[in-house]
């Protein structure tokens, strides 16, 4: 046999060996960096195409707009990794905010939200600067850095804030405590949040709720306390009622107490932790200032009240979203400035409110959600709002009133005719379904404004330790 | 007693390489995709090894001079090939639980009905 057989022959049995080697350092990752690149319109083993296709253009020539809001995609990273980087590029000329999120919660769907363009604040002519990944804008210049501006922090209403907290903590001048107690008379469905106020006194929640049995599963519920430094320091728990099967056989009126005492002056957060399944029928409290946050799910209530109460909540807010899931639900929804007609099941209407101050919206009947970038109380004398006023794609800068701009934010680089963001996400903070991560574009308002966003690419770095398996 | 050493051609050496390298590679990429899935078909599909068998399959069989028979090995490879394509069998019917028994038993024994259609 000859030489030049031999070197055939070695080269066949080499061939599956190299390829093994190279399939080795793809799994194991041995650098500790694993990229990816994705055009859109490419297939991938590890990004699929935007979706759903209701929102999304077809990709054509390495371009697909987004133009419905939310616009989602799922990696299937194929090994354990610690941190995931994503570079986005894209186009955007009209959205005021942008941003992708990663699914970082379920049961209620929660997102991890990160800053991609932020044209409120880029294309504002205030003062501008930057320290450490955090922006100042001020409009007229009063402090010379960043520093300045913690050392002296103006007062909560001046300020706006993205993406960051804001250090200085809120304090009712002349506020004090009574021993009236006041009820919240709503069916609220499922898991809610909201803000309370605690100076000199011990904060007292009693909430009656009913457990609807609509869903198989057991239906615990747990109330926690937060204080201003996110440290939980109150709990309230109650099991399930014994049945957990979605019978649609209602639990009685259950009752579950939350007491805390020797709590020092602040804002509390309270977090009210429980399933679909349970209405909390009504909450009773001697704290007089209650807020809830972001979502209100007003529940129906079959099976509890002949005719239903409805609900009527205050807010400042100036845009929100509500959506019913039953024919029953169909209603119009009435605020102070404008309203709003739930038409059909599964839809999101919005109510854009065009008042100032504290406005009311009346809610005829329940089975309502409610989604809203600001604050809700059920009561006009329970409204306060503890949080600096959040950048919003539904404000102007003038028309917040504010004199700064705080923000966890830089802004995306040009490369050609693309803008280029990148975010960075912990594993610990992705929901990991059977291997998928779920990533969703937030591009608020985009129907209102009839824009939309370009995506032409996204690269993916997948960060693990080297020495890891 | 003088022994002689069986000669191949060029052709029929390569051919033969490439046959058994393409199906044990075949069997391993395959086995462990298994085990890990997306291993190998994330990047490309495992079929491509049998792909390349079968090209050096029919070129080896178009070169070769002569041949050994080996009826055992040869029904033991049938045999241990319809062993595993029951165990595949058994894992892609659920769900189809009438049929699944048969279809099992159809896999086993398929290759060894085949190889001795082949024989005679």
């Amino acid at each position: 046999m000859t030489f030049i057989t031999r070197i055939a022959q070695l080269i066949i049995i080499l061939a599956p060996v190299v390829i093994l080697g190279w399939l080795a350092t793809q799994w194991f990752v041995p650098s500790g960096v694993f990229f990816v690149e994705h055009i859109v319109g490419d297939e991938s083993p590890f990004i699929d195409e935007l979706g759903p296709s209701q929102r999304v253009s077809d990709a054509v020539d390495g371009e697909q707009s987004i133009i419905a809001d939310p616009a989602f995609f799922f990696v299937h990273p194929h090994r354990d990794f610690e941190a995931v980087q994503l570079e986005v590029w894209f186009q955007n000329e009209d959205l005021p905010i942008v941003e992708l999120g990663a699914l970082s919660g379920l049961d209620p769907e929660a997102y991890k939200l990160l800053p991609l363009h932020n044209l409120l604040i880029d294309e504002s002519n205030w003062s501008r600067m930057e320290q450490d990944g955090l922006l100042l804008l001020q409009r007229e210049k009063t402090y010379g850095s960043i520093a300045d501006f913690f050392a002296s922090p103006p007062s909560r209403d001046q300020v706006a804030t993205y993406r960051t907290g804001y250090d200085v903590p809120y304090r009712i001048d002349g506020y004090s405590p009574t021993d009236r107690w006041q009820g919240i008379d709503v069916s609220l469905r499922g898991h809610h949040e909201f803000k309370t106020y605690i100076k000199n006194e011990t904060l007292r929640f009693n909430f009656e709720y009913m457990d609807m049995n609509r869903d198989e599963g057991e239906d615990v519920v747990r109330i926690t306390v937060f204080n201003e430094q996110g440290q939980p320091v109150a709990e309230a728990r109650a099991s399930d009622d014994g049945d957990s099967s979605d019978d649609a056989r209602p639990s009685g009126l259950e009752s579950l107490e939350l007491t805390a005492g020797g709590l020092a002056e602040g804002v509390y957060k309270v977090v009210m932790s429980t399933t679909r399944d349970v209405f909390f029928r009504t909450m009773k409290t001697p704290q007089q200032k209650i807020v809830f946050l972001n979502t209100v799910f007003i529940g129906d209530e079959v099976g509890f009240s002949e005719p239903p109460r409805g609900a009527k909540l205050w807010t400042t807010t100036k845009w929100l979203r509500a959506q019913t899931r039953h024919a029953e639900g169909v209603q119009t929804l009435t605020g102070d400035s404008a309203s709003v007609e739930i038409d059909q099941p599964y839809e999101w209407y919005p109510l854009e409110l065009t008042g100032s101050g504290v406005e009311s919206v009346e809610i005829p009947f329940g089975d309502i959600e409610i989604v809203t970038e600001g604050k809700i109380a059920f009561s006009s004398s329970q409204y306060f709002d503890p949080d600096p006023a959040p950048l919003s794609a539904y404000a102007t800068l003038d028309q917040m009133e504010v004199d700064y701009v705080l923000a966890h934010y830089t802004s995306p680089r040009q490369e050609g005719e693309w803008l280029v963001a990148d975010i960075g996400f912990l594993v610990d903070d992705i929901v990991n379904d059977e291997g998928t991560w779920k990533f969703s574009f937030s591009t608020p308002g985009i129907l209102d404004l009839e824009a939309e966003m370009i995506v032409h690419k996204t690269n993916l770095w997948f960060y693990k330790d080297p020495m890891g398996l | 007693m003088i022994w002689k050493t069986k000669t191949f051609s060029a052709a029929e050496a390569i051919s033969r390489t490439g046959f058994i390298v393409s199906t044990t590679s075949y069997v391993l990429f395959w086995l462990i995709d298994l085990a890990q899935p997306g291993f190998v078909s994330r990047y490309f599909s495992v079929h491509a090894f049998l792909l390349s068998a079968i090209v050096f399959g029919v070129w080896w069989s178009a070169v070769v001079r002569d041949y050994t028979q080996r009826p055992w090995l040869e029904s033991a490879v049938a045999l241990a090939l319809g062993l595993i394509l029951a165990v595949i069998t058994w894992g892609a019917s659920d769900g189809i639980e009438g049929y699944r028994l048969f279809l099992t038993l159809m896999a086993v024994f398929t290759p060894t009905i085949i190889y001795v259609l082949i024989k005679d």
